[in-house]
């Protein structure tokens, strides 16, 4: 009797007494669902901190200048000449061109805008790299012109980027602001020229944060606008090398990834301060940050699922008790078949398939709960942060992501469980004397 | 071949609870000895012995002591596997009680022999049909052991026993559940079978008139052969097989 037959048989069995087979499998389902929903719920939230994480800035690595663990001199401010400086992350980006790049964002404080003959408008004045906008991290959009470019940067252009309300605030609806030129007059009295090249838009959540729900006079909203961020080194008079930074952050492109860039960073620094006593440049790594919470998150998920899986081995003595009565009820049976040339492995086979499919369409079940009720629980979770925490909510991208390995290992094990307590009732089964079997009443 | 007996025993002995005080021995000495082809009943009281000798002839138990040779090979040396071997491939078994497996239709049990000889579904199933048409089932193939009749579960199970076209058919009281005229009708079946196919068969029955129409009739009594007769020519039984197949297929 073959393999395919056996299972057949034993499908052909447990369908003559649906219920009880269902009431057998109930013990795994509700130990499998219960597994696969905390493993569902545990990688889901890993996977919406990750994609939040992401979202809001974390694909940087941030260099900064710390003091030497083995440096046991007298601790100082660093001094000028210790600090990180513009030329030497111009030469490290220059080594590893298509890389690395650096994200900078300077605020270079408030200036005025003459909208008028009684209107000036306030804004913040931001420099940055043409990286800045190509970030996944950023995600205004640029929804006219174009970002600051890299020639931008290099030749100190006087290009600048404003925001949408910007656009709202000074110049009438159908007017074209590109090409405008506008006159910035600093706190520090000076003016500066710089001509419109492109227009992004806030968010929803940015938008919130600066105030328009609460003010109602639209003028007086003090927008951001970004400027190259070599012209602006320019401008206050210093030289792009020469600007110094106690902090950096580097970011990497799709030809690299994170352990690379860290490597080059490790590389070019640790020689740069090998001769420095006192200072180094550490990195830091956000994304070690997610990694430790994934760590805490994956070890709590484990212990849950262990918790929920002993509650299969009370499924498992179920189903090897329903087996027990089952071949005390099929007695008769078991004498005919070996009356008709049965071998004991075709019993004990018979069986144990039987015990193994019970398990088996249980954990289906069980798994097909488990991923509905992880939907479920994001479909809720969904629900209460849109009216508890909306302003967030675009930030967070609920993300539900069934654990493959959990589902496997719980299929898995929950044949295990049909071979490990399906066992020892066709075992006893399989050893039946034929007569015996035949006689019982 | 046919000089040899296929069932040779000798001085087979039964006994149960052994050592215990209440130790019960149920065959005492038994020597038998059938020969291919023959139609043997045996008869006697209840209780005498008769179906613990049809097991031990059939493989379904061993005996205490003695030993029995079937088709020239000594049983005793044979383990489980052989043992299931040869009771799938040589011996056919008819129950009292049917002992057909309930929940399953008429096909799927006659199939089963076949399954355990490992013969594939298709095959196994024609195979099944063709016996049921045989025994007059043809109409019942689909029908569970519950919704047949005695007979008609009694004609199922005689059609599973020849399913491997065993060389020995042992048929333990199969008309003992039956009225009159189907037993009458279950008895033509191994007439048939005895005379057309040269069967070996072994017939318990408490009936001395069945057991008249046999070749050779064994009497025993608590445990012990007391008689073993072969028939005396002149009460061979008026010929009426084709007249009882037909009242029996009609009864249904
Ligand atoms: N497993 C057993 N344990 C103990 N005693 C048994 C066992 N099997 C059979 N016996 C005894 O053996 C004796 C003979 O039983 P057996 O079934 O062979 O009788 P029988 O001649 O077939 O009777 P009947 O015509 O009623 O079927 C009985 O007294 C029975 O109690
Ligand atoms: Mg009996």
């Amino acid at each position: 009797m073959n393999f395919i037959e056996s299972i057949k048989m034993a499908f052909a069995s447990l369908m003559i007494n649906k219920m009880r087979s269902f009431l057998t499998m109930l013990g795994i389902i509700i130990g499998i669902s219960a597994v696969i929903t905390i493993t569902t719920i545990g990688n889901s939230i890993q996977k919406t901190l990750s994609n939040t994480f992401n979202t809001l800035g974390g694909a940087t690595l941030e260099l900064y200048l710390t003091v030497k663990d083995d440096y046991e001199g007298e601790w100082s401010e660093e001094e000028e000449e210790d600090m990180i400086t513009l030329e030497m992350v111009d030469e490290l980006l220059a080594q590893h061109p298509n890389e690395l790049y650096m994200s900078v964002t300077q605020n270079c404080g408030k200036a005025s805008i003459p909208k008028n003959d009684t209107v000036d408008l306030q804004v913040n004045m931001l420099a940055i790299t043409d990286s800045q906008f190509k970030l996944p991290t950023v995600r205004k959009q640029i929804v006219k012109g174009r970002a600051i470019s890299k020639a931008d940067c290099e030749q100190c252009k006087h290009g600048c980027l404003v925001s949408d309300v910007f656009v709202e605030q000074y110049f009438k609806p159908n007017e074209d602001p590109i090409g405008k030129t506008l006159t910035f007059t600093m706190e520090t009295g000076e003016n500066y020229h710089f001509t419109i090249i492109g227009v992004m838009e806030y968010t929803e959540l940015e938008k919130n944060q600066l105030g328009m729900n609460q003010i109602r006079n639209l003028d007086e909203i003090e927008t951001h606008i970004y400027v190259p961020y070599h012209t602006m080194l320019k401008l206050s008079g210093k030289d792009p090398g020469e600007q110094t930074m106690s902090w950096v952050d580097i970011g990497w492109t799709n030809d690299c990834d994170v352990e690379t860039a860290k490597k080059y960073c490790h590389e070019y620094f640790d020689e740069k301060y090998a001769n420095n006593d006192q200072w180094e440049v550490e990195i830091f790594d956000p994304a070690e940050q997610m990694g430790m919470i994934n760590t805490v998150l994956n070890v709590i998920t484990i212990a849950i699922s262990i918790i929920a899986a002993i509650s299969l081995i009370v499924g498992g003595v179920g189903v090897m008790n329903i087996m027990l009565v089952s071949i005390l009820e099929r007695t008769r049976e078991i004498g005919v078949r070996k009356a008709m040339g049965a071998l004991n492995t075709d019993i004990r086979r018979q069986f144990v398939i039987e015990a193994i499919i019970i398990c088996l369409i249980g954990g289906l079940i069980g798994v097909a709960i488990g991923i509905t009720n992880g939907f479920v629980i994001s479909a809720i979770a969904k629900a209460i942060m849109n009216s508890v925490a909306s302003q967030y909510a675009e930030y967070i991208t609920l993300t539900v992501q069934p654990s493959l390995t959990a589902i496997f290992v719980s299929l898995g094990f929950s044949m295990l469980t049909g071979l490990a307590f399906g066992y020892y009732p066709a075992e006893r089964a399989a050893k039946m004397n034929p007569i015996d079997a035949l006689r019982y009443e | 071949m046919s000089n040899s007996p296929v069932i040779h025993m000798e001085s087979v002995t039964k006994k149960y609870y052994i050592g215990e005080p209440n130790e019960l021995q149920i065959l005492f000495d038994i020597a038998l000895d059938i020969n291919e082809g023959e139609f043997v009943s045996i008869v006697g009281a209840s209780g005498s012995g008769k179906s613990t000798l049809m097991n031990i002839i059939g493989l379904l138990d061993r005996p205490t002591d003695g030993s029995y040779a079937l088709s020239g090979n000594d049983t005793k040396s044979l383990d489980d596997i052989q043992l299931s071997r040869i009771r799938n491939k040589e011996i056919g078994f008819v129950f009292q009680n049917f002992n057909l497996i309930p929940k399953i239709n008429a096909v799927r049990n006659v199939e089963l022999p076949l399954l355990y000889a490992g013969m594939p579904q298709k095959k196994r199933t024609e195979r099944a049909m063709e016996l049921l048409e045989l025994v007059g089932m043809g109409d019942r193939y689909t029908h569970d052991p519950s919704q047949l009749s005695g007979g008609q579960k009694q004609r199922v199970a005689i059609a599973r026993a020849m399913a491997n076209n065993p060389s020995i058919i042992l048929a333990d009281e199969p008309t003992g559940a039956l009225d009159t005229k189907t037993g009458r009708m279950v008895m033509d079946l191994f007439h048939k079978l005895h005379k057309e196919e040269g069967k070996t068969i072994v017939l318990i029955t408490h009936s001395p008139e069945l057991a008249q129409e046999t070749d050779r009739m064994i009497t025993i009594s608590d445990g012990r052969i007391i008689s073993d007769a072969e028939r005396v020519p002149s009460l061979i039984r008026p010929d009426s097989d084709s007249d009882s197949d037909r009242e029996g297929a009609d009864a249904e």
